[in-house]
């Protein structure tokens, strides 16, 4: 089984499958995390003072139980001893909150004596979980579960500096890199890094390091790619185009533009195919143009420890994940240019 | 992978089966039973629960308030028609294979593999039914109308028609009529009788077949005088195959025997083909094969043919059969039968010799044995006749309409029946001789057996057997016993008969019971007691015999 957070990587899992064996073999299967909770955890052993059958999930922006900075009355997690469906499920009881998705699935492995977990040792000889990083809290412990009560060897991929979703707002750890990477060891994975890059050239990769040089975690990342200029039109590297370049750059090399949210404007972009940074993850483009926040702009000004003040990584994590998505070419919209090294201007005459 | 099998089904409100279940064996399940005991309602069971279609009909459309079981219906007609009181029909097959089929969502709270097909009120229609109920002046029926069908796993997983975890394939005899979904019906045959490449190969080929035809001269000439002087339309008009149509090949392709098309071929020969067929399962995609009475339409030499297939071919696919043929059960195993009556019986327990015995001989009647509720084992033919006429006597009918099954077994076959009888609980009277010594030939013969199976034979040891002990019986005086040999014997043997003393007389009954042509002689002899308008004394073993609490 190989799970994954998002649809996309679901999606590419598969074509990355069919592009190494021709279709997906009988005995794969591909599942989000959230699908995997409600049918492997949450439906075959669905508590019986809940009644019914549970339809699919809510996807909560927030915690659902706080209105107004306050806390609902009525909604903690047991009641009388029992599970309370008030805090796992929609008032119509046909949908599970995302939030508590992970922590409801272990409460009912729980109360079933584990045969949740047991169903799936008899189903699985195999789990591969992608995009590891965007697991959090409860989902440690469905993880723990798997590792320590099944047969399944368990592969977990990831990458910590590309976390930007996770899959509750909840507040239970782990949830900063470092507390999951701790979480990891101790239920006894070994961990190796993987330096690197089958996507981006070596140029690319460089000043991708540079994102994450002041916190002085990871070592420099090698391109394993094999690109050679004139097979890529002679442009392969990271490039700083002022506004008035950007019409022309955009008709030369059609990237895919990246842009943290709707909000930015991507008008100069006409027929390129435009990515918010948060879906652009796990996917690959050739060349990409990054529309860049205030922050960013900063970063490629010079400052590459803007980041460091942060208090949650996901701005840094969101620059990282923008710079990785392109093989060849990766273009940041800079009206005053670039002041970090690697990344040079790039003019229509060349 | 093993292929999932089905160990165990529960039926509520379908049919004749209010409340039922049933355990199966993992290879071959034989169902037998009375008529309309719901043998071929538990067929189509399993085919709802496993492809939710029934006969080939997609359930929901084929529902119909006679799916329902009368007394669930009555008990609804006759209440207050709320909504809560609206029965269902509920089917359960708990499997054995199928790990993503597990959960304790079933109506035991098992946790188990398996499949469950509701067919209930779809709650969305509270507000109408209870209008409906309203308004109707009578209501006559359950309301289908108001139902769902809600196909889930024991894991709470919808089940999808196009992709079911366990295949199954129900072959039906009697459906080869040139009738709607007879093409779909053949389909579902081939698709199991074919590898998956050997059917895209024969699509493709089809496909271009028809691309052919408009490249033909004469299909063309016709085409290019249709509308030469372009009355119909400007443009080009032509006469084309369907290339694109969406039927395949399986709608227009035929199958045929030494040349003539399928439905044309006797009823005899489509039945064991279409048998045969489904059981090729090539691809080994089938997990559970449905058979429906395979003898019918069937010579016995035929019949003796396609049993030997069905055992050389089951394979990996669980097989359930159900048959009105001793002969089938007999030679598939004995030990497979699944008994279908008030209670549900199977035949774990049977000793493997018996049911090789049986494979070997397989003429025995054990499935009229098996399914009377009384029965008295009886060693000859004038045994037979001679015991109804004493029921006559005593009832003023037959044994038979009383349930009482006289069933004649000679040699061996006595201690088959008895073994394949002990398990039932029913009562089982054997009526036998004592050849000269009741100890040995009969208490010690049957000391293996208990209630309610039970051994009567004349216990004078002189009385050897049937006859003796009429004579016996009937030999108070020399008027008595003439009474019984002007019944028991023809005129003309009468007359040799008719001299001497009591003892001369006796004499010369036993002496020509036991003569030349005895066999016919004691039949014929029975046949004029059972006919006679006179009474005699029968033995008090034959008495007792009959005599059922």
């Amino acid at each position: 089984m190989l799970l994954t957070y998002t649809e996309s990587n679901q999606r590419e899992i598969r074509s990355a499958l069919i592009r190494e064996l021709g279709f997906v073999p009988p005995n794969v299967v591909i599942k989000g995390w959230y699908s995997f909770l409600l049918e492997d955890y949450l439906r075959p052993y669905w508590p019986r003072h809940f009644g019914g059958r549970i339809e699919g999930i809510l996807l909560d922006s927030s915690n659902p139980h706080y209105r107004n900075g306050r806390t609902i009355p009525g909604r903690a997690s047991e009641l009388d001893g029992q599970l309370n469906p008030a805090c796992f499920l929609t008032g119509s009881r046909r949908r599970a909150h995302s939030t508590f998705l992970s922590k409801l699935a272990r409460e009912i492995d729980e109360q079933s004596g584990g045969l949740a977990t047991e169903r799936l040792g008899t189903m699985f000889s195999c789990v591969l979980i992608d995009e590891v990083q965007d697991l959090v809290g409860w989902d440690y412990e469905i993880l723990a579960r798997i590792v320590e009560r099944t047969g399944i060897a368990c592969y977990c991929v990831g990458d910590f500096r590309q976390t930007v979703y996770s899959t509750s707002p909840a507040r239970k750890g782990p949830r900063s890199s470092e507390e999951k990477l701790a979480r990891f060891l101790e239920l006894g994975f070994q961990h190796e890094q993987i330096v690197d890059s089958w996507r981006s050239a070596q140029e690319i990769c460089d000043v991708s390091d540079l994102v994450f040089q002041s916190s002085g975690r990871y070592p420099p990342t090698r391109s394993l790619t094999e690109y050679r200029e004139p097979d890529h039109g002679n442009h392969c590297g990271v490039f700083a185009v002022a506004d008035e370049d950007l019409a022309d750059y955009v008709a030369a090399f059609r990237p895919t533009i990246l842009r943290d949210s709707a909000r930015a404007d991507t008008s100069f972009a006409a027929g390129c195919e435009v990515v918010n940074i948060g879906e652009a993850k796990g996917r690959t483009f050739d060349r990409s143009l990054i529309v860049p926040t205030a922050k960013v702009r900063r970063f490629f000004g010079g400052d590459i420890a803007t980041f460091d003040a942060d208090e949650t990584e996901k701005a840094r994590n969101k620059l990282y994940v923008a710079v990785t998505r392109a093989r060849f070419s990766v273009a940041v919209a800079l009206g005053d240019g670039a002041g970090i090294p690697g990344v040079g201007r790039w003019t229509p005459g060349g | 992978m093993p292929n999932p099998k089905i160990v165990k089904a529960v039926v509520k409100n379908y049919k004749a089966l209010k409340d039922r279940e049933f355990q199966f064996n993992e290879d071959l399940n034989i169902l037998v039973g009375d008529n309309d005991i719901g043998k071929s309602t538990l067929l189509e069971s399993i085919e709802i629960a496993l492809r939710s279609t029934l006969r080939g009909k997609p359930i929901v459309s084929a529902l119909v308030p006679a799916l329902f079981n009368r007394e669930c219906q009555q008990e609804y007609l006759d209440g207050d028609k709320s909504e809560d009181s609206l029965p269902e029909i509920l089917i359960e097959l708990y499997l054995d294979g199928a790990p993503e089929l597990r959960g304790w969502n079933n109506s035991k709270g098992e946790d188990a593999e398996g499949i469950s097909m509701r067919i209930c009120f779809d709650t969305d229609f509270s507000e109408p039914y209870a209008a409906f109920v309203q308004a109707a002046e009578t209501i006559s029926a359950i309301p289908v109308e108001f139902y769902q069908c809600e196909w889930l796993d024991f894991a709470h997983a919808r089940m999808m028609r196009f992709r079911p975890p366990v295949k199954g394939l129900f072959l039906d005899p009697s459906r080869l009529h040139p009738t709607l979904g007879r093409s779909q019906y053949i389909r579902g045959i081939l698709d199991s009788a074919l590898e998956r490449g050997e059917r895209s190969k024969l699509n493709l080929a089809y496909r271009e077949l028809r691309a052919r035809f408009d490249e033909i001269p004469s299909v063309q000439e016709v085409n290019s005088q249709l509308d030469i002087d372009n009355d119909v339309t400007d443009k080009d008009l032509s006469i084309t195959a369907d290339v694109a149509g969406d039927s395949s090949w399986e709608a227009n392709l035929q199958i045929a025997l030494d040349s003539v098309p399928f439905q044309h071929a006797g009823k005899g020969e489509q039945s064991q083909v279409q048998i045969k067929l489904g059981l090729l399962n090539k691809a080994n995609e089938v997990d559970v094969v449905m058979l429906e009475e395979p003898e019918n339409h069937l010579t016995h030499m035929n019949l003796t043919r396609l049993v030997g297939y069905i055992e050389e071919r089951i394979g990996g696919a669980q097989v359930f059969i159900t048959t009105h043929s001793s002969y089938v059960l007999n030679t598939l195993s004995f030990g497979k039968v699944c008994l279908m009556g008030d209670e549900y019986k199977r035949f774990l327990d049977l000793d493997a010799a018996v049911i090789r015995r049986l494979q070997r001989l397989p003429g025995y009647d054990t499935l009229r044995a098996v399914l009377a509720r009384k029965v008295v084992l009886v060693e000859g033919p004038s045994d037979e006749l001679v015991l109804k006429r004493l029921y006559l006597d005593q009832h003023g009918v037959l044994p038979e309409v009383h349930g009482i099954d006289v069933i004649v077994v000679r040699g061996i076959g006595f201690k088959n029946f008895l073994h394949i009888l002990k398990s039932l609980g029913h009562p089982v009277h054997v009526v036998r001789d004592n050849d000269g010594d009741y100890q040995a030939n009969v208490e010690e013969w049957f000391a293996e057996f208990e209630e309610p199976l039970r051994v009567f034979a004349p216990l004078n040891n002189a009385d050897r057997s049937l006859e003796p002990s009429l004579i016996s019986e009937n030999s108070e005086s020399v008027e008595s016993l003439d009474h019984f040999a002007r019944v028991a014997l023809s005129t003309q043997t009468f007359r040799a008969y008719d001299t001497g003393n009591l003892e001369d007389r006796r004499d010369f009954l036993l002496d020509w019971y036991a003569g030349a042509n005895r066999g016919s002689k004691k039949v014929d002899s029975a046949a004029r007691i059972l006919e006679s308008d006179e009474r005699i004394r029968f033995p008090r073993h034959l008495h007792l015999a009959l005599t059922f609490e």
